[in-house]
């Protein structure tokens, strides 16, 4: 299933949208790019890991 | 305590999990765009240092960085599959949720840590909350472990159920940017909100938004982790009146608008 949008044109094959241009993700910026976005998704990145290491070991030994 | 045990082969003792698969084993286009995104991660190691100082998170045997380094190569090669699968519009189920943190996580952590959390594991995680302008930090608790499965059921159903209604506003050409945003979004932000794993819950989620993207025929997104973003998904997180997608789904559609389209037009 293609879906084609009335306000977007969607590039054919896999790209990572960086917010300043589309990389193929077959090339080195592009797949840096794919990287970046999936080590920093939100809470599950790098800067968190301690803080989320913490409050989860924390729940758990109250639960127990 | 909990007791971690590498697993060293790991990675070549996948068994049937396809998000497990090493390189070598993998189709043409699925090699080349895994070994480019491994090498990606490898590329990017640098800029990681040593800051994760938790147990959980520095397997035995290995430094924390040296820890992370294997886990960045395995998430990046299991976002590969996950976005191949979209592509190919392969159904995402419960238990492929499962295979993705295992995929990412075993060949690092061994199945001791791998897995939706069991009957007795509780957790807890921190959002931004608070206004754009003053973000504030709050913990949300994950779904009890025992609606884990049946929560992330509703999410997928949710998700099918969107991409159905979207394919029908495609065929009337009706179909706009931000309703496909929109459906991949609530797939990311509802797989956080129920926490199913003990850790690796926005990897997990990460995957799985890139496989929703790729289901609705859109480019994968780099988002940077900024107070503004992490207020956006905790807004999304939040389960009061005040709770609301919007802030995050416009970040993704601005991101896919302002990296260019034009090129790609028909014309």
């Amino acid at each position: 299933m293609t879906i084609q949008y009335t306000d977007y044109t969607a590039p054919q094959g896999l790209y990572v949208a960086t917010g300043t241009q589309l990389l193929p993700l077959a090339s080195a910026a592009g797949a840096t790019a794919f990287v970046g976005g999936a080590v920093q998704s939100g809470i599950g990145d790098v800067q968190d890991a301690a803080a989320v290491a913490k409050v989860t070991h924390a729940a758990v030994a109250s639960a127990r | 305590m909990r007791l971690i045990v590498v697993r060293v082969d790991a990675t070549a003792a996948h068994g049937d999990n396809r998000f497990a698969l090493p390189l070598a084993s993998m189709n043409g286009e699925e090699q080349e765009l895994a070994a480019a995104a491994v090498q990606a991660a490898r590329a990017t190691f640098a800029q990681f240092g040593d800051k994760p100082d938790s147990a959980f998170y520095a397997a035995p045997g290995l430094t924390a960085k040296e820890t992370w380094e294997r886990v960045v190569e395995e998430l990046a090669r299991v976002c590969v599959v996950a976005a191949l699968d979209g592509t190919r519009d392969v159904p995402l189920g419960v238990d492929d949720l499962e295979l993705i943190h295992r995929g990412i996580f075993e060949p690092v952590f061994g199945s001791s840590v791998a897995g939706f959390r069991s009957s007795d594991e509780f957790v807890d995680f921190p959002i931004y909350v608070g206004t754009r302008a003053r973000p504030e930090l709050r913990t949300r608790h994950g779904a009890s472990p025992k609606q884990i499965q049946k929560r992330l059921r509703h999410a997928l159903r949710n998700f099918d159920g969107g991409l159905t209604a979207l394919a029908r506003q495609a065929a009337a050409q009706r179909a706009e940017l931000r309703d496909a945003v929109e459906i991949a979004v609530k797939l990311y932000v509802r797989i956080i909100r129920i926490h199913p794993f003990m850790d690796g819950n926005g990897r997990v989620a990460w995957a799985a938004f890139g496989y929703a993207l790729r289901r609705c025929n859109l480019p994968l997104v780099e988002i940077s982790p900024t107070l503004d973003t992490r207020w956006a998904l905790g807004t999304a997180l939040r389960r009061d009146a005040d709770q609301d997608y919007g802030p995050l789904v416009d970040i993704v559609t601005s991101t896919l608008r302002t990296s260019g389209d034009s090129q790609f037009r028909a014309g």
